[in-house]
């Protein structure tokens, strides 16, 4: 920290909250939303798991037999399954990079050596052993699409994440003032944001035609020819990262807005004071100050992006060649077209555990001190 | 610190010219950030010059920046339907009970998750949490199986209710509770005020952006459904502006009526916007905060 | 929050309450369609005179704007106008029925929300449905069989041509009334044919009738005008799925064998995706979609454009240049083509009911009635032979060229789980002209992936 004067407090890392004990008030705060929750949330998604141990048909409702783990065999196996240790060896190495952070936490007094420990065995059983299956030679998975759409989804999320987080952080920092330019100019980013998925999806489909858009004549203006961005499978992904990020980055620059109210402006004067820069202000500042929302900001960006569909379903319809299919759209394809219920239940419930699994590891790293 | 005359003249010209420094780059900044948003809301624009466009040019061409031959049919035609404005009025309706309900009921809920501490809080904060991450599609069939057993469909309710459990709105509201200061709750405390009064005098107010932000996310989220109204809200008079609007598409309407969808897009796009205008000064506190240790 | 906020969120809330409370439970809620707990047909007669409004599920779009009132349906140009001014006109008469419209849905999302009203065993008394969906619907028993119901109001079963007989038909029972065919037609801009010396004494395109002199008149139109020869919609819609299913057919060929099971990975298969790859690399550019290549055909940019019967009136009155369609020339020897048809038919649970039975079969004989009105204001076939031969749609633009795809349409496998093995089947097709996929794996892929469908 550069030095600051005598005269000033230090910055104080925030304690957890004092809080009071009142089982009874807490309860009584909480009852009304829990009641509407457990009608309108809990009780379908019970029902949705029950569904997932059927092979139960939509449109006939009372066709449905118990079929225990069919659902769940169809989804992960296939016919003659082998394993080998370089199958996918490149993501499983990412998986197996993730342990040297877990025992850094340990040092670091955020996780204890026994989560630790559960961790890196289950990452290693994960990583190093289970995504070693594969269908060999004359097999094939049950379900050719489920773990390929599953990648996409993945990647989607390690792709648009970093993206929209820092970009919508960025713009954050940048129009955190008053006055009446910001505010225009507040109003502009965030703008896409209004737009229902229908409509943003046909306007970046012309934008992104060879022929139909904006693009596409400015290319060949300067004399390129057109890229076929949503027909191109190394492209194709790239442009729904895109497109989801000029729609949604307004989301998270109104909650780090919002989280920047919370920093004590007095902390900036000081440093200013103390000939702190921009970017140490920022860094000393204005990152610490946000950990909180940060945190908040990118567990809500990473569930969002794995449940990622309008833009793929209706821009790319998961092409070229399953390029850009992801979960979501499997799912809805399984319910809606093919009518099977009970499979897209149990692919949903998958999806879930996934999602609260990497929820449960994010608290678990990086949550600050106190509260839930 | 004490400082000879000379040092002094010295130190003033270099803060001037430090100062000038900092303006020219402010300027520069903020110059940059212009050109980024114009580049930024290109796509809108276009989208609004479609939407002025005449139909049968579109058929031929859809690559020009500005309107040709501009005209205001496309929107005419929209509230040349009849049902347009009872649409319209279906999606205020809901979108602002759901956004109320929204509202008070995460406030509540995230002020007992980060400023009470109660037996089985432990429990419950995760289980609230995890309603976040089931896939809507996943839950929706048993959803719209327990509504149609009741009758209620075609209602307000049923648009509005299985919204209004959204967990996204706790998660937020705990997140930014949390961040309050102590002492402040305790002043309201040694005041005599009781959890109630603490709640709606003192720790609401405190809360406006996250407040603003939750509200604002809840309108875009409720108006801009539709998987939801749409097997829910079958019959014309009950559609809300979004599944109203799609269902005057034609088929291949994107090659036919371009400029149509373009308008209703506008149209049912900027109702939100405005809201968005109008509230975005709630995220932005003047003021600092609480006096933190000083 | 101030004080004035605070205020107004009062005032919001109660004013929201109060909206809600009325809203909820006016007359549109009314006796047809969500009440009630699925077991019975919930549309009830109201008042007495036998007055009956029963619910309709239809897509092609809503166009009250320009069909309030009208029920003269020669004024009609499009498919909303033609069906909603029938609909007018049939509510408009004294019959003592009224159609109530449902909706709320873009084109595509119609199957998701009939599919859920099914499911909550509250279907409406009639809907349109595709053909090719016929198999799932009343393969589940959810639709009722009315072979005897269309005899008793007087609806000629025979009168419709065999594609269209077939395509109602599913496991021997008759579960629909057709309304129309449509499919798959050659459109071709007449002018850039006379260009390239490749018209006949009429000034009619010359029709090639094999690959060999499809693929000459290609070289010989593009040197000769510099544009490009052909068109479709290449990845959007499912289009290039359409024609290899047609140059299947011509090949005598067949994509589902009797078994169920997908039979792509044949000869005549593999000859039918080298044509089309060959006419995609050197005769067309296949980063087209469906509005691009519609723009180029309808600017002069292309000599012939695979589409549909839906925008033959279209391009008539918007082409300025001599627009010819005919249907698809036989590369191989016979006729053939895809096409699918529009259909009426009535969910059996609510059709129960012995009043909204007779109030449905009323509207669907009403419509078979008006077949040819349909027809003509839309550019669909019509499908019944009487009408065909009679001659009555002569003067509309360009039916005699195509009138015979309605008996020659190849319409799709009439097997249940269809529109899986449908998409796999146009995705890889897809990938073999947009991304380079080898063709013979793509063949397999596609009978793998669609048995993997049709089986689950």
């Amino acid at each position: 920290m550069t030095a600051i004067s005598q005269d000033q407090p230090k910055v104080k890392p925030k304690g957890p909250p004092n809080l009071t004990q009142s089982t009874g008030a807490g309860w009584s705060f909480l009852v009304p939303f829990l009641v509407i929750y457990v009608i309108f949330l809990i009780y379908p998604v019970i029902q949705a798991v029950i569904m997932g141990f059927f092979d139960w048909d939509f449109l006939d409702i009372s066709d449905r037999t118990f079929i225990g783990l069919k659902n769940y065999g169809r989804m992960f196996w296939g016919t003659e399954m082998t394993w080998d240790a370089q199958h996918l060896w490149a993501w499983r190495l990412v998986g197996l990079a993730v342990i040297p952070f877990l025992w850094r936490a340990v040092g670091r007094r955020s996780l204890t050596r026994g989560s630790a420990i559960g961790l890196t065995i289950m990452l290693v059983v994960l990583f190093g052993v289970t995504m070693g299956v594969h269908p060999g030679e004359g097999g094939r998975w049950y379900d050719s699409q489920f773990w390929s759409s599953f990648g996409n989804t993945v990647l989607f999320v390690i792709m648009s994440t970093p993206l929209i987080v820092g970009l919508g952080l960025a713009l954050a920092v940048a129009l955190n003032r008053p006055g009446r330019l910001v505010a225009i100019l507040r109003t502009m980013f965030f703008a896409p944001y209004v737009l229902s998925v229908a409509v943003l999806t046909l306007i970046w489909a012309f934008l992104l035609s060879p022929s139909l858009g904006l693009i596409g004549s400015l290319w060949e203006s300067i004399g390129l020819e057109p890229v076929n961005w949503l027909n191109s499978s190394t492209w194709a992904m790239p442009a729904i990262v895109v497109t989801t990020l000029w729609w949604t980055v307004g989301f998270n620059l109104v909650l780090f807005l919002a989280g920047l109210q919370d920093i004590d402006r007095s902390q900036y004067e000081a440093a200013e004071l103390d000939g702190a820069g921009t970017w140490a202000q920022f860094r000393f500042i204005t990152i610490p100050g946000l950990r909180r929302t940060t945190l908040l900001v990118v567990t809500l960006q990473i569930i969002a992006s794995f449940q990622i569909f309008g833009q793929v379903f209706i821009m790319t319809r998961g092409g070229p060649n399953g390029a850009t299919r992801v979960s979501i759209q499997h799912i809805f394809e399984s319910g809606f077209r093919d009518f099977e219920l009970g499979y897209a239940s149990a692919m949903s419930l998958f999806l879930f555990v996934v999602m609260v699994s990497i929820s449960f590891l994010q608290f678990k790293y990086f949550e600050p001190e106190g509260t839930a | 610190m004490t400082m000879t005359g000379s040092k002094a003249n010295r130190s003033a010209e270099a803060l001037e010219r430090a100062s000038r420094a900092h303006q020219i780059r402010r300027r520069l900044f903020i110059g940059f950030l212009v050109v980024a948003a114009i580049v930024w809301i290109v796509p809108l624009v276009w989208m609004f010059s479609l939407s002025l466009t005449p139909n049968e040019i579109l058929q031929r061409d859809t690559t020009s920046l500005l309107p040709r031959e501009p005209t205001l049919g496309n929107f005419s035609d929209v509230f040349s339907v009849g049902l347009t404005p009872r649409w319209f009025l279906n999606s205020v309706v809901v979108t602002t009970v759901t956004t109320i309900f929204t509202l008070i009921l995460s406030a509540m809920a995230g002020y007992a998750f980060a400023r009470i501490d109660f037996r089985g809080k432990k429990i419950m904060y995760p289980f609230v949490l995890a309603g976040l991450m089931v896939p809507k599609e996943a839950m929706f069939v048993p959803l719209f199986l327990m509504f149609a057993e009741f009758g209620q469909h075609n209602t307000y309710h049923a648009l509005a209710l299985p919204r209004i459990a959204a967990p996204l709105g706790v998660f937020i509201m705990t997140q930014f509770f949390a961040a309050i200061p102590d002492e402040l709750e305790e002043a309201a405390r040694v005041d005599g005020a009781g959890r109630w009064r603490t709640f709606i005098s003192v720790m609401m107010p405190m809360a406006a952006p996250a407040l603003t932000a939750l509200a604002i996310f809840t309108f875009v989220l409720t108006w801009n459904d539709y998987l939801w109204p749409l097997v829910s809200a079958t019959q014309r008079e009950m559609f809300t502006i979004t599944t109203g609007l799609a269902s005057l598409q034609g088929n291949f309407a994107q090659a036919t009526e371009l400029g149509a969808l373009m308008a209703r897009g506008v149209l049912a796009s900027l109702p939100l916007l405005i809201l968005f205008v109008v509230f975005q000064r709630q995220l932005i506190r003047g003021i600092s905060i609480g006096s933190g240790g000083k | 929050m101030r004080k004035i906020g605070r205020r107004l969120l009062l005032l919001l809330t109660v004013f929201a309450l109060v909206a809600g409370a009325c809203g909820g439970d006016d007359d549109s809620t009314d006796t047809t369609s969500a009440g009630g707990d699925g077991d019975t047909a919930t549309t009830t007669a109201t008042g007495d005179g036998g007055e009956i409004t029963i619910d309709l599920a239809r897509f092609f779009g809503d166009c009250d704007d320009a069909t309030q009132g009208v029920t003269d349906v020669s004024l009609a140009t499009t498919e909303c106008e033609v069906i909603q001014i029938l609909t007018n006109a049939f509510n408009a008469a004294d019959n003592g029925i009224t159609i109530n419209k449902l909706g709320g849905q873009a084109w595509d999302s119609y199957y998701t929300q009939l599919s859920t009203t099914f499911a909550s065993g509250n279907p409406p008394a009639v809907a349109v449905m595709h053909s090719h969906r016929l198999p799932d619907f009343a393969g589940r028993g959810l639709l009722r069989p009315i072979a005897n119901d269309l005899a008793s109001v007087g609806v000629d079963f025979s009168d419709y041509t065999q594609p269209a007989q077939d395509g109602a038909t599913y496991e021997g029972e008759i579960y629909a009334a057709p309304f129309d065919i449509h499919g798959s037609l050659w459109h071709m801009n007449a002018d850039l044919f006379a260009e390239a010396g490749l018209v006949d004494g009429d000034g009619n395109p010359i029709l090639p009738t094999s690959p060999e002199e499809l693929m000459a008149q290609a070289e010989t139109l593009e040197s000769a005008t510099g544009k490009k020869y052909f068109s479709q919609d290449w990845f959007e819609f499912g289009v290039g799925a359409r024609l290899f299913l047609g140059l299947v057919a011509q090949q005598g060929g067949n994509i589902v064998d009797a078994g169920g099971n997908a039979t792509v990975n044949t000869p005549e298969g593999q000859e039918a995706l080298r044509l089309m790859n060959e006419l995609a690399s050197k005769h067309s550019d296949p980063s087209q979609g469906y509005t691009d290549s519609q723009q180029a055909f309808l600017n002069g940019d292309i000599a012939v454009l695979h589409n549909g019967t839906w925008v033959v009136d279209q391009y008539n009155r918007e082409a300025e240049f001599n627009y010819v369609v005919t249907s698809l020339p036989g590369f191989y020897g016979q006729p053939g083509a895809w096409g699918d048809s529009h259909m009426w038919v009535l969910p059996a649970a609510t059709n129960e009911d012995d009043a909204v039975r007779a109030a449905s079969l009323e509207f669907v004989k009403f419509l078979y009635d008006n077949i040819d009105a349909w027809a003509r204001g839309t550019g669909h076939l019509a499908n019944r032979t009487s009408i065909l031969t009679s001659g009555v749609l002569d003067d509309a633009p360009q039916r005699a060229n195509y009138g015979d795809a309605a008996d020659t349409a190849v319409f799709v496998p009439a097997v249940p789980n269809w529109a899986g093995a449908w998409d796999a089947l146009a995705e890889e097709l897809n990938a073999t002209w947009v991304s380079d996929k080898d063709q013979s794996a793509a063949l397999a892929d596609a009978e793998a992936r669609m048995n993997e469908e049709l089986s689950s």
